[in-house]
């Protein structure tokens, strides 16, 4: 019974985790700051702006620390 | 009681576990596929898959720059660069070049200033023109404070007729061998741009993880030149630090 008990605290701490802890722009937090219309192809100039205003300065955050 | 003891021991390897994973950027390197092993078939958040791009996204960099060219650019592209103290780190994908976040060094684009936040060096290069690899590329990243990124890439060629590229042996003197060193030189960027500033554009994404989409690339048409034992020098720290071309999917690059 112990065993049982404690096997599923063990499941629901690395659950927890894992929701808690991106450590990298992910997917949801880097939404392209910038994209071409599907529908009228056009020239990178008449890019129009997507993303939050966070996701945006997240992104040149990390490219101060990482590669890009 | 032993068992009480048994599972206490394995539930604190477990958060400890969970606390290392958590804490540290998802590795990744050169050698293995990341856009492959980031993809899954039905992520179901991706905070589960953060390189999901890599391998979703529909406008990845690099690209063959010469597979698709039939619009003209209106676009003015002007570098501002400022000579100035700067630090040289080896991250462990590339040797890459600092600037500070107080610089003056920009680069416009028509009425807008990006600020130059670093650059780096991948050898071979990752865009290609027309199937053509060049030797390396040096990758100016800029940034404007409300997000936007624009990137210009210089390609480099190492032909046996080259002389020393002062700049590029400025970074290679100096550059870390090792991940946690870092060093400062004061260098001027401009140095290491043709004297053209003709230019390929298109829009695609970081060339590594997590390969963030919405980034303007400007690969400039004139390379530099360095010494082939310039190149052989980088190669010594970092060799194959490119990623593949990407497929276009419909998009159009633009020249000047």
């Amino acid at each position: 019974m112990n065993k049982i008990i404690f096997l599923g605290l063990a499941i629901i701490t690395v659950s927890a985790f894992a929701e808690t802890q991106p450590t990298q722009p992910t997917k949801e937090s880097v939404t392209p700051v910038q994209s071409t219309s599907t529908q009228k192809p056009s020239p990178p100039q008449d890019i129009k702006e997507q993303g939050s205003k966070e996701s945006k300065t997240n992104i040149i955050d990390f490219c101060r620390t990482h590669t890009c | 009681m032993l068992s009480v003891v048994k599972n206490t021991v394995f539930i604190t390897s477990l958060i400890v576990t969970s606390v290392a994973i958590a804490s540290t950027d998802p590795h990744w390197t050169y050698e293995e596929e990341w856009e492959n092993l980031s993809i899954a078939s039905t992520p179901t958040k991706a905070s589960d898959f953060p390189y999901a791009e890599c391998g979703l996204g529909q406008k990845q960099s690099p690209v063959d720059l010469g597979a698709s060219q039939v619009v003209t650019s209106t676009n003015v592209l002007k570098t501002a660069y400022k000579s100035e103290s700067l630090t040289v780190v080896n991250n462990g994908h590339s040797i890459k070049v600092n600037v500070p976040e107080t610089t003056k060094s920009v680069l416009s684009i028509g009425n807008e200033k990006y600020t130059l936040l670093q650059y780096h060096i991948h050898a071979p290069s990752e865009h290609v023109v027309n199937g053509k690899s060049y030797a390396a590329e040096i990758h100016f990243v800029h940034g404007t404070p409300d997000g936007k990124l624009a990137v210009v890439g210089v390609l480099v060629d190492a032909p046996l007729t080259a002389k020393t590229n002062v700049e590029f042996e400025k970074i290679l003197s100096i550059a870390p061998r090792n991940t946690t060193d870092a060093t400062k030189l004061t260098a001027d960027p401009t140095k290491l741009l043709p004297n053209t500033a003709k230019f390929y554009l298109y829009s695609g994404s970081l060339t590594t993880p997590p390969c963030t989409e919405g980034v303007n690339w400007y690969v400039l048409k004139t390379p530099i030149q360095i010494t082939s034992s310039q190149l052989a020098s980088f190669e010594e720290l970092y060799s194959e630090n490119a990623r593949a071309p990407q497929a276009l999917n419909g998009r159009k690059v633009l020249v000047k």
